[in-house]
């Protein structure tokens, strides 16, 4: 803990222009005067916190700058003397980062080694509840609240107490842990008020040199609250400000003087456009359009499978002539040869163009959104799936299994370009692990069933299966495990179920390989009649 | 039976020339819409077998360049689309022409039937 508080102050002394934010702690290092000068832009609910934030401007006085000071201001007669104790102060305090640490720390002092416990409340002025912090020697800490009222009452009364001799009816409310008479004092900060008790823990009254000792050190020791204080808030404000960024309701980016990307609160699009940019001191806050861009995946995703569907479309009219032209030409020519050999070589060429044109069909149907319900047995969507697949599961037997009243003649009410384009994809994934893995004797299984609510399919290979710890991203967009997959495979067939409203789900089985479950709701599924 | 044939795909444009020249016709071929406008300006033809997208011009440039030469109910005979997009707006436009859409991809029987029996 004690050196993560330290890297965060080396942090804040070192260059801004050198940082690069890369988590939430960074940020605290931005200059927030920096911050200051930020326009808010809109008129939300959301940016009532902005303007906050935004319109605190850090004091030129910094406690940090007076620091520097300390030891030449106020020359008088007792300089020796102050001197030394200023140097103590210094020593104890100076390396203090966390109010929390106060009370302890004052208890080491040489002068109060007699007081048993020390109390700091600190009160951020308007705030209703007030930090109390509490050292008892050596044994407790303490860190707890008290409330507003009790804390102003105290204050008062120590304020304008004359003899400073204090005992527990000072707040009766306030649960002060030691017994007897205590010296206490107030701070007034900036933003803060604080009030300081130490106590000996006994019934003895202070003498008059104590209370002007104690005097003396609390003289001093306000520098040094500011100080931490001060930070803290700054701290705080920051860590404000950063949620404010990272939850402002557009997509927004920070750069800096020479155009790095210091934060940004979305991913950032390839066709993000910009709507606004905010000079903000040294610094660039960038507003993107949330229509082309935003922070959820799906979107993201989206422009990406939309270039997909743009990229195959071209593709099938750049293809389609060509192909046809070779299909055409290798049907005239196997029309026309006499010789068998050359004849089989033509009809497979002519076969591989059909299969290549067809493979071009299914792809670019897969973007177009036609929403064609029609009925269609079980039987055909198979077929028409394997196929497709034929080139894929040469060496892969396929079992079929119908339960209860279910056949392959089962008509269905479904989109059959969609059903078989998700069968076929969930075919193709099997058979390329399978035969990745090499497995002997591959098979692909589907088990058609259906209950009261669902008409289900469950196809199970017997291939090497999916990794427990590869399983919840699985269909994920791009997540792929081959080395030249697009990791589309598995994203669009959910969306095609989806789209069937439908469900899909991987089942781990002990005895076989992958198993998918897909279940479609039998609203849609008119039976045989 | 004169054809002429304008597609810029040289392998479909090959096939359909070699299975029409085998059932007796005479055939030209172009390979672009403006090499084929100046073919039509010097020839008569019995059918013109014309793709519709080619790279310089539409197929239906072509049938209204043609209308110089043909009159209205020659054209309607003479003239084949070939495409393969057959929309809505490309069907009805053909309509109005009055000329036949040969769907691509088409077998070689049905373009030969299409192509020869439409007399």
């Amino acid at each position: 803990m004690e050196n993560h508080r330290h890297s965060r102050t080396e942090k804040s002394q070192a260059s801004l222009k050198s940082l690069t934010i890369r988590e939430e702690q960074d940020l605290y290092s931005l200059d927030i005067e920096d911050v200051g000068s930020f326009k808010i832009p809109h008129n939300k609910t959301v940016l009532n916190n902005w303007s906050h934030i935004l319109k605190v401007k850090v004091d030129d006085e910094f406690p940090g700058k007076k620091l520097q000071n300390f030891f030449h201001n106020n020359p008088n007669k007792n300089n020796i003397e102050e001197d030394r104790l200023k140097k103590e102060l210094l020593k104890t305090f100076g390396q203090i980062n966390h109010i929390q640490d106060f009370p302890t720390a004052f208890l080491t002092l040489q002068v109060f080694r007699q007081y048993q416990t020390c109390h700091f409340f600190v009160q951020e002025r308007g705030k209703m509840l007030v930090d109390h912090l509490y050292n008892l020697k050596n044994t407790e800490h303490i860190n707890t609240n008290v409330e507003a009222t009790n804390f102003n009452k105290m204050f008062n009364l120590i304020k304008k107490s004359k003899n400073k001799i204090f005992n527990q009816n000072l707040v009766p409310q306030v649960d002060l842990k030691f017994v007897g008479s205590f010296l206490a004092n107030v701070f007034n900060l900036k933003n803060h008020n604080v009030i300081l008790i130490i106590s000996r823990h006994d019934f003895l009254a202070p003498t008059t040199e104590e209370i002007a000792t104690f005097d003396r050190y609390c003289l001093s020791l306000d520098i040094f609250l500011e100080k931490v204080i001060g930070k803290e808030t700054e701290k705080e404000k920051k860590k404000n400000l950063l949620n404010c960024l990272i939850h402002y309701p557009e997509s927004l980016a920070l750069f800096d003087h020479t155009g790095n990307l210091i934060f940004k609160n979305f991913e950032l699009a390839k066709s993000s456009h910009i709507k606004k940019i905010v000079p903000l001191g040294q610094y660039k806050l960038i507003l993107y359009d949330t229509e082309t861009s935003d922070t959820s995946s799906e979107l993201f995703h989206h422009q990406r499978v939309s270039l997909l569907g743009e990229l195959l479309n071209t593709l099938r009219h750049e293809l389609n002539n060509p192909l046809f032209g070779l299909k055409l030409t290798s049907d005239l020519l196997a029309h026309e040869t006499q010789d068998d050999e050359q004849k089989s070589i033509l009809r497979e060429i002519a076969l591989n163009v059909t299969r290549s044109q067809n493979i071009i069909e299914n792809f670019t149907n897969l973007y177009t959104n036609a929403e064609t319900y029609q009925v269609c047995t079980i039987k055909r969507v198979l077929d028409e799936a394997l196929t497709i697949a034929k080139s894929e599961i040469r060496q892969v037997r396929i079992g079929q299994y119908y339960a209860g009243d279910l056949s392959p003649e089962f008509r269905i009410y479904t989109n059959p370009t969609s059903l078989v384009q998700i069968i076929f994809n969930l075919i193709i994934n099997s058979a390329q692990a399978m035969r990745v893995a090499q497995i002997q004797g591959a098979q692909i299984v589907f088990n058609f069933k259906k209950d009261s609510q669902f008409f289900i399919i469950e196809m199970t290979d017997n291939g090497p299966g999916v990794p427990a710890e590869i399983q919840e991203r699985l269909f994920e967009p791009f997540f792929t495990t081959k080395p030249n997959g697009t990791g589309l495979g598995l994203a669009i067939t959910t969306n095609l179920i989806k789209h069937l409203k439908g469900t899909i789900a991987y089942q781990q089985k002990e005895e076989c390989g992958a198993s998918f479950l897909i279940q479609f709701p039998l609203l849609t599924i008119i039976p045989k009649t | 039976m004169k054809i002429l044939i304008i597609e810029d795909e040289i392998l479909i444009q090959q096939s359909l020339k070699k299975l029409l020249a085998r059932r007796g016709c005479e055939v030209m071929v172009a390979s672009s819409g403006q090499e084929a406008l100046k073919i039509i300006q010097n020839h008569d033809f019995d059918r013109i077998v014309c793709d519709l997208m080619l790279q310089d011009i539409t197929g239906f440039d072509i049938i209204e360049e043609s209308k110089k030469r043909y009159d209205e109910e020659k054209l309607k005979k003479v003239f084949v689309i070939m495409t393969a997009y057959s929309s809505e707006q490309v069907l009805s436009k053909a309509r109005e022409y009055g000329c036949v859409v040969l769907n691509k991809p088409f077998e070689l029987d049905q373009a030969l039937m299409v192509i020869t029996n439409k007399v």
